[in-house]
């Protein structure tokens, strides 16, 4: 055990019947790191985040909390509590008797009760609605109780349960700031279920993608974001292009890859590659540089291009997205609109350029 | 506006036979009877009068009282044995079966009339019966158990029984709003299955709790046929003493009177029940704090 | 551990049942083990006494009659509440509640003093009346919540579409509500069939098959009474796993429907 480790989980398994939904899961949760568990719906997510809580018992697998074996452990016995999707805020009490849920069970005395519900109910700014009804309260407003319900019980890690997928929209990106502004004043350990790229990108310490119940790549969000370890990753967080093709010859520091129409250069992922194997580029939209093709590129020399006409422009205030069609594939590009800029129109003929390190390269 | 009183209007029109049936065949009847407890019979005719002399006359004999314990008795033990029994089949449907079909199966058996169960029960508990002859035949009792029927027991199993699948009726659509979320939430915020149960599940259903226990203390409290047939002459209730009043020529006013009575010892009991749950903290709405 | 206590629970639900069947079809007219061997004698008595036949033709009558009222008076109303809100709607819900929450003595003689000052003979049309007053209750509770769940714009959508007024009824709110009200309507007939305490008071000379059953257990035990219990109660659960039956296969074929419709 690491002494920063707060919860480990080794060989992870659940089948439910002859379906599973979780394969052999190892994962480190650090603590005081605000960790998202991110992936599409049926990934396994939701799982792993019930089996943290005690919900679920593991098939195999064991989670350690602290340093110790909960995994016979029932939810009342583990340290961790849960902030769930709908809340679950109970109807019969008031907000107050909501918090004081958890710290009424431990038997607090009544004076320490009152002045730590009263400070927790401050930290999420509600002090003065101790008094209203759950059915009183707005969906932000219910999003705070159950965080405060949660966290008044000091627990080692609090699991949040896709909180802001019952807000709408502009809720939701106030309810993310204040997600951060109470992880920093509390210092507790965040786990962070959702399948909104967004919420990760913008919460997350770390972010773990989950695919068909397996880990696909762990890391913080800039990471996954430049650095894809497989084709699932690069589609799920954020826009990017994808070609695909077969290597041409791999050295140990750059791979030759042929799209069919030439071949382009990326840097090698690290493992020697066979001549002739099915491969796929990945670059951002943003990665890309295009110029009208009568002009020279700015960064000619090493880099890689393709040739396409412009097919459809998408003007989003500060920035703008084309849409270039090459002889490969359609491109998305991004361009930071700026004063002086020049904008591209409808069916220029166009050059897209890459730098060989703005690429990812992905096997299949 | 003009759209939304229109169809308040259509409302209206449209429910108005169900309240011209009730109102003549269930309010005005009420009303009748409630006026009729203060007249008086004189053999057998009924003399329109504004007098107490019923009540009066039932509140002074002493056999009133024991016949309205004995029905609020059967009542009380038959609800709460149906509530408590129930419970936790409520509980195996809402929470651990997917289909309907075991809820359907106890649900059916609410069909199997009502005079044909209080039937099956005599003769299974009668000296002749089934269970005393089965248990002689093996040789562990010498004479018949008596007591098993014509005694408040007999009455009181077999209330249980006719009021099983009603109680369980409403107590799982009660439970089927306590979604799992709100036990896992409590679980997980340290609470033991008990404390679950009791902090959690009970005030969230209390509705249904007191709409499966009073509607189960009401109908068996008020059934003069069940203790009339199996009850013997120590089950004797006032149900029983209420419908002879009006069945053989008997003193109308007088049974009206004492159905009024026995309501109002229902109501008591009502008012004590929730007051009991209020107590016990197992009613919603109420503050733990100042 | 709790699947064993309920599968008891079902049990002593139907063990009085199954006792009194499998007696019914006894040999002799003992009604104690050993089981001496299967006749359908008590079957051959009960159908060729005449008391019994006739009370089972006038429990099917009023059962219909009785059906018939409930499901004119209920689906009316149901749509009527439906269309009304807040403190009218929770009044009427309660007036129309009431019946059921007194017990049935109380109906009975409430009804039977009425009858008596109106000067209107006990009759099976008195039974009828007090059988709808029963059973609308019931009614009302088992419709309700697919009423609740049927949305008025769906109406408003076929008036908008040129639809008149009962033309919308029929093509629209009909199809999505009919099954329900076809299954409330078996239940007011089964509840009907099996009523006792109220129609004690309030049957003339024409008596119902409850009333006959009463009157045969009040007389000497006799094996008779197997045979008529079980023949009254095979036929209301049998009713009611139709109507269940009807209303289940209805919803099915519409979801098919449905299924097929976004495949198509």
């Amino acid at each position: 055990m690491t002494a920063s480790n707060i919860v480990e989980l080794y060989g992870v398994t659940k089948a439910f019947g002859a379906l599973t939904v979780l394969h052999d899961i190892d994962l480190n949760i650090v603590e005081g790191e605000i960790l998202t568990l991110l992936g599409p719906s049926g990934c396994g997510k939701t799982t792993l985040m019930r089996i943290i809580a005690g919900f679920e018992p593991t098939t195999h697998g064991r989670v350690i909390i602290k340093g110790a074996d909960v995994s016979n452990l029932p939810p009342d016995r583990r340290p961790v509590n849960m902030v769930f999707q709908r809340y679950a805020l109970f109807p019969h009490l008031d907000v107050f008797d909501n918090v004081a849920f958890g710290l009424r069970l431990k038997k607090w005395p009544k004076d320490r009760i009152r002045e730590v519900v009263r400070n927790m109910l401050q930290l999420v700014q509600l002090g003065d609605y101790g008094n209203r009804w759950i059915h009183e309260l707005s969906g932000g407003q219910a999003q705070r109780v159950a965080l405060a319900r949660a966290l008044v019980n000091s627990p080692s890690v609090l699991l949040l349960d896709e909180p802001l997928a019952a807000l709408d929209l502009k809720i939701r990106h106030h309810m993310l700031a204040e997600l951060k502004r109470i992880h920093q004043e509390t210092g507790t350990t965040f786990i962070y279920v959702t399948h909104d790229q967004d919420e990760a990108t913008i919460l997350s310490d770390r972010i773990v993608l989950m695919n068909g119940g397996r880990i696909e790549q762990i890391g913080t969000p800039e990471e996954m974001y430049a650095h894809p370890r497989s084709l699932f990753c690069a589609r799920f967080l954020g826009e990017t292009n994808i070609l695909d093709g077969a290597v041409r010859a791999c050295e140990s520091e750059v791979t030759y890859v042929d799209l069919g129409t030439g071949t382009v250069k990326v840097p090698t992922n690290g493992t020697a590659l066979a001549v002739g194997q099915k491969v796929s580029l990945a670059i951002r939209p943003e990665a890309l540089q295009v110029c009208r093709r009568a002009q020279p590129a700015a960064t000619e020399g090493d880099a890689n291009a393709l040739e396409g006409t412009v097919e459809d422009v998408v003007f989003m205030g500060s920035r703008v997205l084309y849409s270039i069609r090459t002889p490969v594939e359609t491109l998305k590009y991004q361009a930071t609109r700026s004063v002086d800029g020049v904008m591209l129109a409808q069916g220029e003929e166009v050059r897209a350029c890459w730098r060989p390190e703005a690429a990812v390269l992905l096997t299949h | 506006m003009l759209k939304g009183s229109r169809r308040e209007a259509m409302g209206l029109a449209l429910v108005t036979p169900s309240f011209l049936f009730l109102l003549v065949f269930f309010i005005v009847p009420a009303a009748l009877l409630f006026v009729c407890s203060f007249w008086l019979a004189h053999s057998f005719r009924l003399i329109p009068a504004f007098s107490f002399d019923n009540y009066s006359r039932a509140l002074s004999a002493s056999g009133f009282y024991v016949l309205t314990w004995n029905a609020l008795k059967n009542g009380l033990c038959t609800a709460a044995f149906t509530v408590a029994l129930s419970f936790p089949t409520a509980y195996f449907i809402v929470y651990r079966t997917r289909g309907n079909l075991l809820f359907y199966l106890i649900l059916v058996s609410w069909f199997s009339s009502y005079l044909v169960r209080i039937y099956a029960w005599r003769v299974i508990l009668g000296s002749n019966g089934l269970i005393n002859t089965t248990l002689m035949q093996l040789g562990l009792i010498d004479h018949p158990i008596e007591v098993l029927l014509f005694s408040p027991f007999a009455t009181i199993l077999t209330l249980i029984h006719i009021m099983l699948p009603f109680g369980l009726l409403l107590l799982v659509s009660a439970l089927r709003d306590v979604r799992r979320e709100y036990i896992e939430a409590a679980r997980d915020l340290g609470a033991s299955p008990f404390e679950v149960l009791t902090r959690v599940m009970l005030p969230m259903c209390y509705k249904g709790i007191i709409g499966a226990f009073m509607f189960t203390f009401v109908i068996s409290a008020g059934d003069f046929v069940t203790p009339q047939l199996l009850g013997g002459r120590e089950g004797m209730t006032t149900g029983i003493l209420i419908a002879n009043q009006f069945r053989s020529s008997g003193n109308w006013p007088f049974g009206a009177a004492m159905a009024f009575l026995l309501l109002a010892a229902f109501l008591l009991v009502y008012f004590v029940f929730v007051r009991l749950l209020h107590l016990l903290r197992l009613a919603p709405g109420r503050r733990f704090h100042d | 551990m709790l699947r064993i206590y309920v599968w008891l629970y079902v049990a002593f639900l139907y063990a009085p049942i199954a006792i009194i069947t499998l007696f019914s079809f006894h040999s002799s007219p003992s009604l104690t083990f050993p089981f001496e061997g299967f006749s359908l004698r008590w079957y051959a008595r009960i159908f060729t006494n005449t008391t019994f036949m006739d009370s089972l033709w006038n429990s099917i009558l009023v059962g219909t009659a009785t059906a018939a009222t409930t499901t004119v008076l209920g689906s009316l109303t149901a749509l009527g509440l439906a269309r009304l809100k807040g403190r009218v709607q929770t009044l009427f819900g309660l007036l129309s509640f009431g019946p059921v929450a007194l017990p049935g003595l109380f109906l009975g003689i409430a009804l039977v003093m009425l009858f008596s000052q109106i000067g209107l003979a006990r009759s099976l049309f008195t039974v009828t009346i007090a059988h709808v007053l029963f059973t609308l209750p019931f009614f009302l509770e088992a419709v309700r919540s697919r009423i609740e769940y049927f949305d008025l714009s769906l109406e408003e959508a076929a008036r908008d579409l040129g639809a008149t007024p009962a033309q919308a009824f029929r093509l629209v709110t009909l199809p999505i509500i009919g099954p329900t009200i076809g299954g409330a309507a078996i239940l007011s007939f089964a509840l009907s069939f099996d009523e006792f305490i109220i129609t004690v008071f309030v049957s003339g000379n024409n008596t119902t098959l409850p009333l006959t059953i009463w009157s045969m257990m009040r007389r000497a035990v006799s094996p008779d009474i197997n045979a008529a219990s079980v023949l009254s109660l095979s036929l209301s659960i049998g009713i009611i796993l139709l109507g269940g039956l009807l209303v289940w296969y209805q919803r099915r074929s519409a979801l098919n429907a449905r299924a097929k419709d976004i495949q198509e």
